[in-house]
């Protein structure tokens, strides 16, 4: 189900590109700091990770984030916009998966946001992977 | 008084369901109890209680049609 914050499937180009423009709107940002998380084709037990199934509660994603980006905004008065999009469904490997873009007036901010903000998504917001295997069985990530 | 209780991540395959409605259960303590009696394996995975939403990490009470949901840990990115 696709929402603010989340996209069915893999992040791809078209997502990427159509935030980067929507921030480049803005003609007093001086830099824009971007994370782009991938699924790796981890091996676990001996098995390979060939794609990942992610989960979520919905409604919770929405409030857990706009409660991020709020603390982020308000801890770095530099940072001017912040936007997020996480995958949901299936992902495979070498596919993205996250996708936090925040534009500042400097870099600095920029950068200590970012790290902070992907951060907090990971630990704040709830979304559960089902790492799976070429054999069809599957291993839920903690 | 009756609540949905929703599962997620690992714990949906462990209760074999997405969500239950139960009644006359009034507060996390006893949900705990009923939970852990029906699906005994429930008591060895962690878990967080949302109450509509918002993480509750003490005891608390229901209201009538309550949203309350089981949380393993979060595992995004």
């Amino acid at each position: 189900m696709e929402s603010k914050y989340l996209h069915q499937g893999a992040i791809g180009n078209e997502i990427i590109n159509a935030f980067t423009l929507i921030h480049s709107e803005n003609k007093t940002t001086g830099a824009h700091a971007f994370f782009l998380g991938s699924v790796r084709n981890d091996d676990v037990n001996g098995k390979k990770v060939v794609k990942i199934d992610y989960s979520a509660y919905h409604e919770m994603v929405e409030k857990q984030m706009e409660s991020i980006i709020l603390e982020i905004s308000k801890k770095y008065s530099d940072v001017q916009k912040i936007s997020i999009k996480h995958s949901i469904g299936e992902v495979k490997t070498g596919e993205n998966s996250l996708f936090v873009l925040i534009s500042a007036g400097h870099r600095i901010e920029a950068f200590k946001a970012l790290e902070e903000c992907v951060n907090l998504i990971k630990a704040q917001v709830p979304i559960w992977k089902k790492e799976c295997f070429e054999d069809g069985t599957y291993f839920w990530t903690e | 008084m009756k609540i949905k209780i929703l599962f997620f991540g690992i714990l949906t395959d462990i209760v074999q369901n997405q969500s239950i409605e139960i009644e006359n259960i009034h507060s996390i303590s006893e949900l705990k109890q009923k939970l852990f009696a029906d699906y005994p394996k429930l008591a060895a995975y962690n878990f967080q209680i949302s109450v509509n939403k918002k993480i509750e990490k003490g005891e608390f009470l229901f209201q009538n049609n309550d949203e309350i949901a089981l949380l393993p840990p979060f595992a995004g990115g």
